[in-house]
């Protein structure tokens, strides 16, 4: 059976029929596809990329480098640093014990005169007879 | 605008697009991936006088999703006729299953003029800036590419595949 022969859509049945081809949607992995997400430094120093000759060529010029740089002939060993050896020795040292001399000074005071006013009179007078030893006689 | 937000924005149209254009999820999800990493090495090759972020996307798809044709179909065929559509409906008994390929049988170029506008939401002009065509051919190619689905998807207009109904 030939379908419709000679049939059209019409611009809006054509519309609505184009309308259901869907497509599918678009995968969640294309982010990160795109868009890697950031490793940890870390892991991002061991991942760089160096290609083979590059690094071939790096090893190479440090072998060569190494082996060309001179050497010291014959260098004399450095001196070794003195070693610190920390020793406690008792030492007996004479000791003059100090003499202590002890020395009274008397000084004189400076002479005190007495003035009138400290003479005062007595307030009672008790006079004492003292005899001469020749009284007898 | 960042690429990331580029991405955000504009994705699901190159997806659909490069998907409709190829009918195959694994190409289409290449081809954007393809879009939006040139997008992120290459910056400065976004003229913003010549058209939008979203026109150029677009047209690293459609140039990538040919250079998938030509690999193909050879190089001459962009403006030959695709596969023909059986005529027998019980091979497709799903309406989406034969627009999608009553698409597949136009050419090339009208199918992703097709496409942009009917699928994508795509002026006119810039179809023409993505394409690099004149707004006219364009037009003629978007008209043509109708014409012939009108006739080719008669059989399954809604009141049935046999017309029983």
């Amino acid at each position: 059976m030939e379908p419709f022969e000679n049939d059209e859509l019409s611009q809006s049945e054509l519309d609505g029929m184009l309308r259901q081809w869907q497509s599918p949607p678009a995968p969640a992995h294309l982010r990160d596809a795109v868009f890697p997400p950031r490793a940890p430094w870390w892991r991002r120093v061991w991942a760089v990329g160096i290609p083979l000759p590059v690094a071939c060529a790096a090893l190479a010029l440090i072998g060569v480098a190494a082996w060309r740089i001179p050497r010291p002939a014959a260098a004399p060993p450095p001196p070794r640093a003195p070693q610190v050896v920390v020793r406690t020795e008792r030492v007996e040292v004479p000791v003059e014990h100090e003499r202590v001399v002890t020395r009274y000074i008397y000084r004189q005071e400076p002479s005190h005169e007495l003035t009138f006013q400290e003479l005062k009179p007595v307030a009672e007078l008790r006079p004492r007879i003292i005899r001469r030893n020749d009284a007898q006689h | 605008m960042k690429p990331e937000d580029a991405f955000d924005k504009y994705h699901r149209a190159v997806f659909s697009f490069a998907y409709r254009m190829t009918r195959r999820a694994d190409t289409a999800e290449d081809v954007t991936q393809e879009c939006f990493l040139a997008l992120v090495r290459h910056p400065e090759r976004f003229d913003s006088t010549r058209g939008t972020v979203k026109t150029y996307l677009l047209a690293i798809a459609r140039n990538l999703v040919l250079k998938n044709y030509r690999d193909t179909h050879g190089e001459d065929a962009l403006e030959d006729d695709g596969p023909t559509l059986s005529a027998d409906p019980r091979r497709a008994l799903e309406v989406s299953f034969a627009v999608e390929r009553a698409v597949a049988t136009l050419p090339a170029l009208q199918q992703e003029a097709l496409i942009l506008f009917e699928y994508e939401g795509v002026s006119l002009e810039e179809i023409a800036q993505i394409t690099g065509a004149d707004t006219g051919t364009i037009k003629s190619r978007l008209h043509r590419a109708r014409e012939r689905l009108r006739r080719a998807l008669a059989p399954f207009r809604v009141r049935g595949i046999h017309g029983t109904v």
